[in-house]
């Protein structure tokens, strides 16, 4: 329905030479933007999709998508036929074929195999973030709604916490960098060089060594998580008041405590309104590069996060891929050409979709819970 | 001459480190529990007793040839005052007197430095420690920013300073026009079709990732935009042709696209918050709708817009991904004496292809060290 503002000043008149002069042109700037969005989004379809998808069945090419990253070989053989093969195939040709001269050979990093290091990088980043952020953030935001009271230092926590949702990214990486990879508290019985302070625990020889957790999923996890807390403190302490406050005062009546009344009455109905918002922080996380090029990333590795590990809690400690940082990697390292098209299109492909899909999920999720939600 | 400087240099950060290996050992032995272990770690610090390199015979060395070096900088000075005195004041070709104009400009300040070299040279005690207020005055004012040199590193904030700010001019320059008139026109004249289409379109270029912007930089935008300020029908415009891919203006140009949904949806919503009352009592009146728009519901929006387009520049400035991969990696004050060309300028270096992070751009170079 046109609201009733426009049907008044429908019949303005609006024939004017420069009227029409400036409604164009606002038009053209705003259609200009709209068609840049298209044609962006346009060319990373148009360059990224058949990498993932074909024609023919099954359809989706799930090698892209399971596959290891792995160099890729480029040579020509003596009938003059042009090869592509990433590096295990590649082996494997030369062994088959040991007398066969190979020309022009090239070689391109990153460029063969598939992501799916990059994919299992970025779901563990993104899934041990949450759950940090999540429990700090709600604890944080019960605490701010629910129990303390108006003061100027909650009004003075309120302040910082929408202060930390201005931070650029990189000063988040920075801070990860000296504080969970150079400085945070850890125990072992071998303190590295560069511990900033040891405490003996006296139980054997183990003792508390500021030293880090150096570069690890762990340290990224932390990082990613420091970064979105404002986002859900601030959209956890708007779902927890959306609670109506008669939902406490009859709990409170009939003599609940405080913290019954939070976890049976307020928790239950506001962790959908929680939950939704913090799904756009899942989006922002995925999407960042910057706080984890420092704590977390790493270009190459062979192996999945979970293989080869001594001990289970040894993934946590270990560096691994992540899907911004690989294409980072890709743009920036390798040069562009048309054997390193199809892992670079296909990669922002990927990653683009992989974000937008949470990006609109949130959306209309949030749109569903405003709708649904009315008390 | 470099060879011992480096030689000399290398020796003392050895025995710089072997010393605090040594303090370790000594503070591990005194720590430790039975006797033959302490004797054990005793007799390793003993060992690593290092010979801590005397530098007085290098200095004596480079000392020595201070009078040299006087001398060379005074004929220098005198050699290059007698070539200025001698240059014509205008050649025939326009190439040769731009560049005679430069010469000429520069001159003073390279005579005034040389002049004052030998002066410094004999001021310079390498013994005395730099004061702290030094130190803080060199690092904001410093012009140069070079880390990992084989010499000396310089700490001076101020390129790194200047190409942000470049790129986020650039960048306001274009979104601030883009993303307030589509809000004014999305707002105030689109019908509610128009409406329901593009504000989702808009509002969905803020989901995307900034490292993708920064590929499409990389890979597609610098080239189009330098193939296309090749033509020669656009050779008018200050700066073109450009010759690299990446630089502040294409930096510019998709920071100014991240920024736009910003500046967009707040100056959108600045507009909705306006009373429709004032529109209704504009109309009343007889203005036009363009009258209504641009005398009472932009101005009583204003600060609305303006809270808009500074959060955009926040995003701008904070943005690191785009300007990592776009925007070149020569650290350098962009020439502005060339005028307004500067803008296309800060190229990266011709090697930039396939390195390791060793040459991180502005914003993030302090993250290395």
């Amino acid at each position: 329905m046109l609201n009733p503002e426009t049907l008044i000043r429908k019949g303005l008149p609006k024939g004017h030479l420069k009227d029409r002069l400036v409604r164009v042109l606002l038009g053209a700037t705003t259609y200009f933007i709209v068609i840049i969005a298209a044609l962006l989004f346009a060319k990373i379809i148009k360059d990224g999709a058949p990498v993932l998808f074909s024609t023919k069945a099954p359809y989706v090419d799930l090698g892209f998508l399971l596959d290891k990253n792995q160099t890729l070989h480029v040579f020509d053989d003596a009938q003059g036929v042009r090869h592509q093969l990433p590096a295990s195939a590649y082996s494997d040709y030369v062994k088959q074929h040991e007398d066969a001269p190979i020309y022009n050979p090239q070689t391109f990093s990153y460029s063969g195999g598939g992501i799916v290091g990059p994919i299992v990088g970025t779901a563990l980043l993104t899934i041990g973030s949450m759950i940090l952020a999540l429990f700090f953030g709600v604890c944080a935001a019960i605490y701010l709604s629910e129990y303390a009271k108006q003061s100027p230092f909650i009004h003075a926590v309120r302040l910082a916490i929408l202060n930390l949702a201005g931070i650029p990214s990189i000063v988040f990486g920075l801070f990860g960098f000296a504080v969970f990879v150079l400085a945070v508290p850890v125990i072992t019985s071998t303190p590295s060089d560069r511990s900033l302070l040891t405490l003996p625990l006296f139980i054997s020889n183990y003792v508390i060594s500021f030293q880090g957790w150096n570069s690890s999923l762990i340290a990224g996890c932390a990082t990613l998580a420091c970064m979105i807390l404002p986002v859900i403190i601030t959209a956890s302490e708007e779902s927890l008041r959306a609670v109506p406050q008669g939902f406490r005062d009859a709990s409170l009546a009939m003599g609940a405590t405080r913290w019954q009344t939070i976890r049976k009455c307020v928790l239950p109905f506001s962790l959908p309104g929680i939950l939704t918002s913090s799904l756009l922080a899942i989006t922002r996380v995925a999407g960042e590069t910057a706080p984890i090029m420092f704590t977390a990333a790493v270009a190459a590795k062979d192996d999945l996060p979970w293989e080869s590990l001594a001990h289970p809690f040894d993934l946590l400690a270990s560096q691994v891929q992540a899907l911004p940082y690989h294409i980072y990697t890709l743009a920036a390292r390798i040069p562009a050409s048309e054997y390193t098209r199809r892992a670079q299109y296909g990669s922002v492909f990927v990653f683009l979709l992989l974000v937008m899909t949470l990006s609109l999920g949130s959306m209309i999720l949030r749109a569903r819970l405003r709708a649904k939600l009315k008390w | 001459m470099t060879a011992a400087v480096t030689t000399t240099k290398e020796a003392v950060q050895n025995a710089d480190l072997l010393e605090k290996d040594r303090n370790s050992l000594l503070a591990a032995a005194a720590h430790a529990k039975d006797l033959t272990e302490r004797q054990k770690l005793l007799a390793d610090a003993h060992a690593s007793l290092a010979e801590k390199p005397g530098i007085d015979g290098p200095m004596q060395t480079l000392m020595l040839r201070q009078p040299d070096c006087i001398a060379t900088h005074t004929t220098l000075h005198q050699a290059c005052a007698g070539i200025l005195a001698k240059l014509p004041p205008s050649l025939s070709q326009s190439e040769a007197n731009r560049l005679l104009h430069a010469a000429n400009k520069a001159a003073p300040l390279f005579l005034d430095a040389l002049g004052q070299a030998p002066l410094q040279i004999l001021q310079w005690r390498h013994d005395q420690p730099v004061p702290l207020a030094d130190a803080i005055r060199s690092f904001l004012t410093g012009k140069d920013w070079v880390t990992g040199g084989a010499w000396q590193d310089f700490y001076g904030i101020l390129p790194l300073l200047i190409g942000s700010l470049m790129i986020s001019l650039v960048a306001l320059c274009l979104a601030i026009p883009a993303g307030v008139g589509a809000a004014i026109y999305i707002n105030q004249f689109a019908s509610p079709t128009e409406q329901a289409v593009v504000k989702p379109v808009i509002e969905f270029i803020q989901a995307i990732p900034s490292v993708v912007l920064g590929f499409i930089g990389i890979l597609v935008f610098g080239t189009v935009l330098r193939d296309l300020s090749q033509l020669d029908s656009l050779s008018w415009v200050p700066g073109f042709p450009i010759e690299e891919r990446l630089n502040i203006f294409t930096a510019g140009c998709l920071l100014a696209l991240m920024s736009i949904p910003t500046i967009f949806s707040l100056a959108e919503d600045a507009l909705n918050n306006v009373p429709s009352a004032y529109a209704e009592a504009s109309d009343a009146l007889g203005a036009s709708r363009i009258q209504t728009s641009f005398r009472v519901i932009i101005p009583a929006a204003f600060s609305g817009i303006l809270a808009a387009v500074l959060l955009g520049l926040g995003r701008v400035i904070g943005e690191t991904m785009v300007v990592l991969l776009v925007a070149g990696k020569r650290i350098k004050i962009p020439d502005f004496s060339a005028g307004l060309g500067c803008w296309a300028s800060m190229p990266p270096p011709t090697s930039s292809s396939a390195g390791p992070i060793t040459n991180i751009p502005p914003r993030c170079s302090i993250l290395k060290h």
